[in-house]
């Protein structure tokens, strides 16, 4: 019997050995370009968009959720539970914890929240979530980003998205690495992508995008291509 | 016995039998935001009850140039500690222990501790003498603090566990919240108008605390000057220029005058400001200009009359009856 045990306990040990090691602290870093361009705050003027309006940022606040790491040639998928809240003017660096190292050829996540988390209260009550509240009477849950900016002399914009309708799903097949003790998986974000493609959104004809779900979901459309993998 | 066993003895008598105010555990409700309370100045009955006395007693102000006057002097408790003098406009202690920027143009940014550091030293600009020459206070402070020295910053600690304790959480709409009972029709439909684009109060004003606790060019003026420059008194960022801090709602129909420099008397009045009065600049808000509207009233909510008077009803059932006339939110004197 003894004989046995020990076999087993080896066994266990050459198991946990042969299985891939954790990088121990893997950050997502964000990064803000507008087409090609350093996202500057309060900047009149400074960026334009596929319909000709040229404008400056005021305000980007958003989610991603739902982060998914998908290792090359198949095996069980790295996910990452909790939402992420970005303020644009603020940290832009979040721990995501140990992740297993190795290569990995896609990442997919959500610009929002996922629809069991878009619930009224089912985020904790930190201040930012509270402000970023979707009222009850338009369907509860979140805001999933407030882009918000001027154009011209005096308009302004503010493209908003909420309600799972207007759930933004993001897959970049891109092959990177995790190793070492720790890394960082870098995401470029240009926001402006949500004026453009496919749908040209003007600015003069349209600039808010709350409560209206048909321009909301074209908006989240165009977003699906917002995102990039940035090599290290 | 040994004179060091004596010593430690006596030591540890001693501090067994130092006083030590019991916590106060603030009641908040859970759809609030969590609470922050600095470690250093955690919430305790003596605290809160010492920072309620400065808050109320005149001898706060002895020695610098506001001589004979308290915070109360221009904060009434049923005015939801605000004032109906004209002119600059108070803003109003409610809820402030969310808050990170204080007054108009957010001079200063921090926590409770840091803008009663600046009422204490830069207000009231007061040397403390008339509180030092007090013997009860001298116990208060021992009481509250473990020690009978009378500083600035303790004064400013205990003003702000007194300011923490300023908490409005019982207006109808917090009951409505609670299912505890129902908004006539008309709040009801002031509710909706306030939470849609119809309104668009609430990403300013957002709930529960009716405030973003940020700054905002709201198109009351075209030219900034003076008192009007805002927050760009502070930052220098033209960006700033003409944006305030958005102020609480609740209880804002007691709060008259409004906006940062009192013109508005009613609230008829500020509801008609977002109606048709809306100046545009290079500032002005984001939020505040739609696209799509009558040609000319991009700035403009065109509400209907009902409309209007239905939102003025939304905004008078968060008035929290509780708070205006809580006894222990009261004068002690």
């Amino acid at each position: 019997m003894p004989r046995r045990l020990l076999a087993a306990a080896c066994l266990v040990a050459l198991a946990s050995a042969c299985a891939p090691p954790d990088v121990d602290a893997v950050t997502l870093t964000l990064v803000h370009e507008l087409n090609g361009k350093a996202l500057t705050f309060d900047a009149p003027g400074s960026y334009t968009n596929a319909a000709g309006n040229t404008y400056g940022v005021t305000r980007l606040q958003y989610y991603l959720h739902g982060l998914t790491f998908f290792p090359v040639g198949g095996g069980p998928e790295v996910v990452v539970k909790d939402p992420i809240y970005v303020d644009g003017r603020k940290e832009l660096s979040f721990p995501l914890g140990a992740l297993p190292a190795g290569e990995y050829e896609k990442l997919t996540f959500v610009l929002g929240l996922l629809p069991e988390q878009n619930k009224t209260g089912a985020l904790t009550n930190t201040t930012e979530n509270v402000q970023m509240a979707w009222p009850d009477s338009m369907g509860g849950g979140y805001h999933f980003i407030k882009f918000e900016g001027r154009y011209g002399a005096d308009k302004g914009f503010a493209i908003h998205l909420g309600n799972d309708e207007a759930l933004t799903k993001l897959e970049l097949t891109k092959r990177f690495k995790l190793e070492g003790k720790a890394d960082t998986v870098t995401l470029v974000f240009n926001p402006d992508e949500g004026f453009g493609t496919p749908t040209v959104f003007d600015l003069e004809v349209l600039n808010y995008t709350m409560g209206n779900m048909p321009e909301m979901k074209k908006v989240s459309a165009n977003l699906m291509d917002a995102f990039t993998l940035r090599e290290p | 016995m040994a004179p060091r066993r004596v010593l430690s003895a006596l030591v540890l008598f001693a501090a067994a039998c130092a006083p030590t105010s019991a916590e106060y555990e603030l009641e908040v409700p859970k759809y609030f935001p969590l609470l922050s309370v600095p470690r250093e100045n955690p919430l305790t009955v003596d605290g809160i009850e010492l920072g309620r006395r400065l808050y109320y007693d005149p001898k706060l102000s002895i020695g610098g140039p506001l001589e004979g006057q308290s915070c109360s002097s221009c904060h009434s408790q049923s005015l939801s500690f605000g004032s109906a003098a004209t002119g600059t406009s108070v803003l109003p202690h409610v809820n402030l222990a969310w808050s990170t920027v204080f007054l108009w143009n957010g001079k200063i940014e921090g926590t409770l501790e840091d803008i009663m550091r600046f009422e204490v030293n830069d207000f009231f600009k007061t040397d403390l003498r008339g509180i030092k020459d007090d013997p009860d206070y001298a116990a208060r402070f021992e009481k509250a603090f473990g020690s009978k020295d009378i500083t600035p910053d303790a004064a400013a600690r205990a003003l702000a566990q007194w300011f923490r304790r300023l908490t409005s959480t019982n207006s109808k709409y917090d009951r409505f919240l609670r299912k505890e009972e129902a908004l006539s029709e008309a709040e009801q439909r002031g509710l909706t108008l306030f939470e849609t684009e119809r309104g668009d109060c609430f990403h300013c004003h957002a709930t529960p605390l009716f405030t973003d606790d940020d700054f905002h060019n709201i198109g009351l003026e075209v030219a900034f000057e003076g008192e009007h420059q805002g927050r760009y008194a502070v930052t220098n960022k033209a960006a700033d220029l003409g944006a305030f801090k958005t102020p609480t709602l609740r209880n804002v129909a007691l709060t008259a005058p409004y906006m940062h420099d009192g013109r508005f008397q009613t609230l008829e009045q500020v509801v008609e400001h977002y109606n048709s009065g809306v100046h545009g600049s290079a500032t002005l808000d984001p939020i505040m200009s739609k696209a799509g509207k009558t040609p000319g009233a991009e700035l403009a909510l065109e509400l209907t009359s009902q409309e209007k008077a239905d939102l003025v009803a939304f905004l008078k059932a968060l008035t929290d009856d509780t708070f205006l006339t809580d006894p222990a939110l009261a004068s002690p004197f």
